[in-house]
């Protein structure tokens, strides 16, 4: 909704998918603020909505946060990297999309987290 | 964990023009983009996001307000050797207190709008939410 189908198909590419894990008959990458405890790998991505606006205008701006988690900080980097790269200026259905921000790694909070470098995006549409 | 969050205050330096808002809470991070195991609860993304819109806007504003007033306080007219000075106030300088009052409003409005935001258990995730600017910084309870 708002977006994330657009997005999901953005970053449904295989420079992307080739570094998550494997989830059910797709890979590890989840539209939602919350990853499915049935999920038991360690590179996943999950992106939700953080905004939206410009309704007034005739046009629309929804913001997303891509949380790209790793076992290894670097991995973190790398996945965030190729997210980037597959959503910065690119045309999807409607508009575009462009990068706003690479954020800081964050650690994980305990054993059971994983590291997260959170990526912002913009899908700019009619 | 600090007694309160005036205990704590965001240690990054902030440069002219510039202002932060953000949380002294070392937890602040997990729950604002969540983890493998708990949901993310944006209250920063989404207070940033809402005031990033019309940023633009309170910037413009402040600008002619401050150049409005710097004209109206500092204009006068003199008559030197016959040809007719018009003084103004200076524009730079209104331009720059412009942008200092609307970059605070802005971090003030993100601050309130993330207090709004953060989920609350016992307060001191909210209560640590700050923001700071060159030369003030406030928004923690004390």
């Amino acid at each position: 909704m708002f977006g994330s189908n657009r997005l999901y198909t953005a970053i449904n590419i295989d420079s992307v998918t080739g570094l998550v894990d494997a989830f059910g008959s797709g890979h590890a990458i989840f539209p939602s603020t919350l990853i499915p405890q049935a999920f038991t790998g360690n590179e996943v991505i999950n992106f939700y909505r953080t905004g939206t606006n410009g309704f007034g205008l005739g046009y629309q701006d929804y913001t997303y946060n891509i949380n790209c988690r790793s076992e290894l900080e670097i991995d973190s980097l790398i996945m965030a990297n190729a997210v980037k790269d597959a959503i910065n200026r690119v045309a999807v259905e409607n508009g575009f999309t462009y990068c706003r921000d690479i954020l800081q790694t964050i650690p994980p909070q305990d054993e059971t987290d994983l590291y997260n470098t959170p990526v912002t995006v913009t899908i700019k549409t009619k | 964990m600090a007694d309160k969050p005036a205990d704590v205050k965001l240690s990054e330096k902030v440069g002219k023009g510039e202002a932060i808002v953000g949380s002294a809470a070392e937890y602040a991070a997990y729950v604002n983009f969540g983890t493998k195991n708990t949901s993310s609860q944006p209250f920063l993304s989404t207070a940033g996001n809402i005031v990033a819109q019309s940023l633009v806007k309170k910037v413009t504003a402040a600008q002619q307000i401050a150049m409005h007033n710097s004209i109206s306080k500092s204009f006068n007219k003199q008559i030197k050797d016959g040809v007719e000075i018009i003084k103004y106030g200076k524009p730079s300088a209104a331009a720059d207190f412009g942008n200092e009052a609307a970059i605070k409003e802005a971090a003030i409005d993100v601050t309130s709008r993330a207090k709004a935001l953060t989920p609350v258990d016992q307060g001191y995730l909210r209560n640590s939410i700050m923001w700071r600017t060159e030369k003030d910084d406030g928004g923690f309870n004390k």
